[in-house]
């Protein structure tokens, strides 16, 4: 069914999509252009001078250490949030989906932290986390006696960048699960129920390959959403330490160009990125509609 | 194979509503008994109950004598035909039929000759590698009846299994189902509001209305002698003629404008001067030639006025209206001529056809 809009004028189609391609052009394609450009220069601190110099960026950034550190921490922090998220916010639709029907107050709780600008969660964290003033800090360490302080922990810096950046993305994963939970007809379940399926087999043999869809699309969401979505919330919460435990591929574009003002390797960090993001999304057409749907 | 028996089930929702109360009934082994009533009389709520998916709130449920109430659906032994079919749309038809099997821990052997076994009977042979999406209606409506019949349940539960089927394939579906039940000889139970599947399925007809039982009978039973005057302008089609009207002190039946219907052989002298509701079925009532409309004691007449004529092939049911408005309907055969509109009639009819009701209570006299 093909449905078509036909206007008199020829110049009104343009002028309504004009608003749409003028962003599109100068908040996407242009500074894209811009990275792609900028990668192959070296630029002076203050941007009075460049030169070209080919690939040249690209081969000092594989060669840095720190760079390729954080494409570790990126791969244990993506991973991580989107495992974590996935399988907190599936529970939570589950258990809401038992009970809502009626009650949508419980619904609007657990939307609430997708409200939450990141840099505020980061902050949120940043406090309730803080080894002096923090309150679960000072419930780690009255509860499990060991000490909580990201500032000098790596490790405990990267667990806590994971907690918020998932606290963050719990809401949004569990709005689309129960959405699927909810549009899988009750009548299924129920046949199963009556096929002698206990619930925890009817949520493993019926309701999660029903779900697959959702989780597939949530999958890709999450990842994209770890890998470049966190930079405010990484940087208000940890600023990418200590000692770059916390640097993941975002944070070190940052880092590189506004930090430490090497706009080149910045630029060619920020094309890498460029392409991961492209590779997913190819990625997921062409999965998206194979494989999953039944 | 079982006995069924509904003791005083009732069902009263969380939100105050009472929509099933008191139902009684034994549905014997073997026996095909049909819940049909009109939408929101509570018939899928009785067959929930049955199955498991929904709580029983008041009253006891036994299958062969035990109580089950408390049972979880999955071990009542009884399997459902839905009427979304609720096929597992991410299992073959294979997958979809030996799922309930495999979840019984049955040997992979066992499965696949039962399973061979029901597609034979049901010609699904040739299917079972298909996906369910990949199966016109009445195909899913037999994987769904396969996968009732593979587990050889005690009892077989349909919830108006045929109402998403267009009308040939409906008929079709219903002198197999009526087949697969002589066949199998289980227990069915089958919810429906097609009035039509219920008269020609069941051994026992369940007429609900309002969250109660109006008539368990036997189909002809409730056709000839229905209980009240709900189950008379229900089951029927066109439904039955319901005339006002009263008794007299004398034991005549008079309309409410005062013409007398007909005088009874005996009077019920306890209803004289009482309302009633007078029911005759459309076939009951027959043309009589213009001037011969005189009370007697053998007939009962009518003086109408003919609306319209629909000719149905091997029917033809006129629409004519009395005097006071009501409005009646009779079937004549399918060589009737049709008549003018307009034109009067005098219909009659034999007073053992008519159906004497309490205007009050609906209940038959």
């Amino acid at each position: 069914m093909e449905k078509r809009v036909f206007f008199r004028d020829p110049v009104l189609p343009y002028l309504l999509v004009a608003p749409q391609i003028v962003i599109t052009v100068v908040f996407f394609l242009w500074p894209s252009y811009q990275a792609l450009e900028s990668a192959l220069y070296v630029e002076d601190a203050f941007g009075f001078s460049r030169q070209f110099v080919g690939l040249d960026n690209f081969r000092a950034i594989f060669a840095d250490k720190v760079y390729l550190r954080a494409f570790g921490v990126t791969l244990v922090f993506g991973l991580s949030v989107t495992v974590l998220t996935m399988a907190l916010s599936l529970g939570l639709a589950v258990a809401a989906d038992r009970v809502l029907r009626a009650s949508t107050a419980y619904r609007t709780f657990l939307i609430w932290p997708y409200a939450v600008a990141p840099a505020i969660a980061g902050v949120l964290w940043y406090f309730m986390m803080n080894p002096t003033i923090g309150i679960v800090a000072y419930w780690i360490e009255a509860l499990s006696g060991t000490e909580w302080n990201h500032y000098v922990n790596g490790n405990q810096a990267l667990i806590l960048v994971i907690i918020a950046a998932t606290w963050k993305q719990i809401s949004y994963n569990f709005l689309f699960f129960l959405a699927g939970l909810q549009s899988i007809p009750r009548a299924l379940v129920e046949a199963a129920a009556i096929d002698r399926a206990g619930p925890a087999r009817r949520f493993w043999t019926i309701i999660f390959p029903l779900l697959a869809p959702t989780t597939f699309f949530l999958l890709v969401v999450n990842l994209v959403y770890a890998f470049f979505d966190t930079f405010s919330l990484i940087d208000a919460t940890t600023n990418g330490g200590p000692a770059n435990a916390t640097s993941t591929l975002v944070v070190k574009v940052y880092q590189s160009g506004f930090v430490g003002q090497d706009y080149g390797a910045s630029a060619a960090q920020s094309v890498v990125l460029m392409v991961i993001v492209m590779a997913m999304t190819v990625l997921q057409f062409r999965y998206i509609d194979r494989r999953v749907n039944y | 194979m079982a006995q069924l028996e509904l003791n005083g089930l009732g069902k009263t929702y969380a939100g105050g509503v009472r929509a099933v109360r008191d139902i009684h009934a034994v549905v014997e082994d073997g026996e095909f008994v049909v819940l049909v009533g009109p939408s929101g009389c509570g018939k899928s709520t009785i067959l929930r109950m049955i199955a498991g998916l929904e709580t029983i709130t008041e009253g006891e449920l036994r299958i062969d004598g035990i109580r089950v109430n408390e049972t979880e659906p999955g071990a009542r032994d009884i399997a459902m035909v839905f009427q979304n079919y609720a096929l597992y749309p991410h299992m073959s038809v294979r997958g979809n039929m030996e799922y309930g099997l495999r979840n019984e821990g049955r040997p992979r052997a066992e499965i696949n000759q039962r399973i061979d076994e029901a597609a034979r009977m049901l010609q699904l042979t040739a299917l079972l590698d298909r996906q369910p999406r990949q199966l016109s209606g009445g195909q899913r409506q037999r994987v769904a009846m396969g996968r009732a019949i593979v587990r050889n349940p005690k009892v077989f539960l349909f919830d108006e299994p045929l109402s998403n089927l267009d009308a040939k394939l409906r008929t079709q579906l219903r002198a197999e189902l009526k087949a697969l039940h002589r066949k199998l000889g289980a227990t069915f139970i089958y919810v429906t509001h097609d009035q039509v599947e219920a008269m020609s399925l069941a051994d026992r007809i369940a007429i609900l209305n309002g969250g109660e039982i109006q008539q368990l009978a036997a189909p002809l039973d409730i056709y000839r002698r229905p209980a009240n005057r709900f189950v008379a302008e229900f089951i029927g089609n066109p439904a039955m003629n319901i005339l006002e009207g009263h008794m007299s002190d004398d034991g005549w039946v008079l309309m409410d404008q005062g013409q007398p219907l007909l005088r009874l052989p005996s009077p019920i002298a306890d209803r004289a001067g009482q309302p009633l509701a007078i029911g005759i079925r459309p076939e009951h009532l027959h043309p009589a030639p213009l001037g011969e409309g005189q009370q007697t004691h053998a007939l009962a007449s009518l003086q109408v006025k003919v609306d319209f004529t629909e000719h149905l092939g091997a029917d033809c049911i006129v629409h004519a209206r009395l005097e006071n408005g009501a409005t009646v309907a009779l079937r004549l055969g399918g060589n009737a001529r049709a008549i003018a509109a307009d034109s009067p009639l005098s219909l009659c009819a034999d007073p053992a056809d008519l159906h004497l009701f309490d205007r009050q209570s609906g209940q038959r006299i």
